[in-house]
């Protein structure tokens, strides 16, 4: 199996992990946070000058629930399915991953890591792995 | 055991469907196995399944239906011989060709009765997506034992009508079911279907 169909369709692709810790955030801030970081990775490629053919998504993990945020299409904005439990939320893991036709893996990793700036404002984070590869 | 696979570009709606499948087979009492890929190797699929109370395994760092062949076929054998499931539910990437994904279920080997292939159309992006990526989609249409078009509760029946048309004229004498994994629309047809197989 030589052909290699991610180079085929010109795609490219960038996965996060990150852990979170915080003195509590509430379930509707992590919520908007999530979600805005995902809106921005989408505003991210159109502003490369590409139009969004590819796939923008987010899962959340806390003890008692979970967020996942998909993107597909930036008019259509961000689906959200939100299972995050009450209460103030001190810690969880989020997974991020983009795949975009157009645009190389350096260029989403670059685009993914800027659109979490501002959950690090937040959230104290750890990157515990990002891959590129197919 | 029949293995099938959910084809379909990125965004189409994979995991959401694999969700409905899993969890609606289940409950008919069928022993279903999941297989999942992905295009970018920190995994969330995986992570997503289990939230919703299914298992699955992942395979990652590569994409099964080209660099990872060969994992994959090591998964289908282990899979197939340790929990001798009546179905294996295959979540390619959203990159992948289901045609050489067929090709590689058939050489691993696994005793299976046949092989069914899903392919999902997001219909609410179909226009945008073939005028991008139109060979590349069409390859992944062609060779479906069934069509989904996906995300029909964000679609016109005009626009269902012009997706059903584009996807007719690259295979004219497959099946198509119109669904919406998010809302279940159309999911009991597929498991008929599956059912069928």
């Amino acid at each position: 199996m030589s052909e290699n169909t991610k180079d085929e369709a010109h795609a490219g692709s960038f996965g996060l992990r990150v852990l979170f810790i915080s003195p509590g955030i509430e379930r509707g801030e992590l919520a908007q946070l999530v979600t805005e970081a995902v809106r921005s990775v989408g505003e991210g490629i159109v502003g490369q000058g590409r139009t969004l053919i590819g796939h923008v998504k987010a899962f959340t993990s806390v003890p008692g629930g979970s967020l996942r945020i998909n993107m597909v299409d930036l008019d259509l904005g961000p689906e959200m399915e939100d299972r995050l439990p009450e209460g103030a939320i001190v810690e969880g893991e989020m997974r991020f991953m983009a795949a975009a036709v157009g645009l190389t893996d350096e260029e989403l990793e670059q685009i993914v890591k800027g659109s979490l700036e501002p959950l690090g404002l937040r959230l104290e984070m750890g990157i515990l792995g990002h891959k590129h590869e197919h | 055991m029949i293995v099938c696979q959910l084809a379909g570009f990125l965004g189409s709606g994979k995991t959401t469907l694999l969700i409905r499948l899993g969890t609606a087979l289940g409950r008919t009492g069928r022993r279903v196995a999941i297989i999942v890929n992905e295009v970018g190797e920190v995994g969330v699929d995986g992570a997503v399944i289990e939230s919703n109370g299914l298992r699955s395994v992942e395979i990652t760092e590569g994409c099964i239906c080209c660099s990872l062949s060969g994992s994959l076929q090591n998964t289908l054998r282990q899979v197939s011989a340790e929990f001798e499931p009546d179905m294996i539910l295959i979540e390619p990437t959203g990159l992948a060709l289901p045609g050489k994904v067929k090709q590689i279920v058939r050489t691993s080997l696994i005793g299976e009765e046949r092989t069914f292939t899903i392919c999902l159309i997001d219909a609410f992006r179909a226009s945008k997506l073939f005028a991008e990526a139109g060979a590349f989609l069409s390859r992944q249409v062609d060779g479906a034992d069934v069509v989904a078009i996906n995300k029909v509760d964000l679609t016109s029946l005009d626009v269902r009508e012009q997706v059903e048309n584009i996807v007719k004229n690259i295979a004219p004498c497959t099946p198509i079911v119109f669904i919406s994994a998010r809302e279940g629309q159309g999911v009991d047809e597929l498991v008929s279907l599956l059912g069928d197989a």
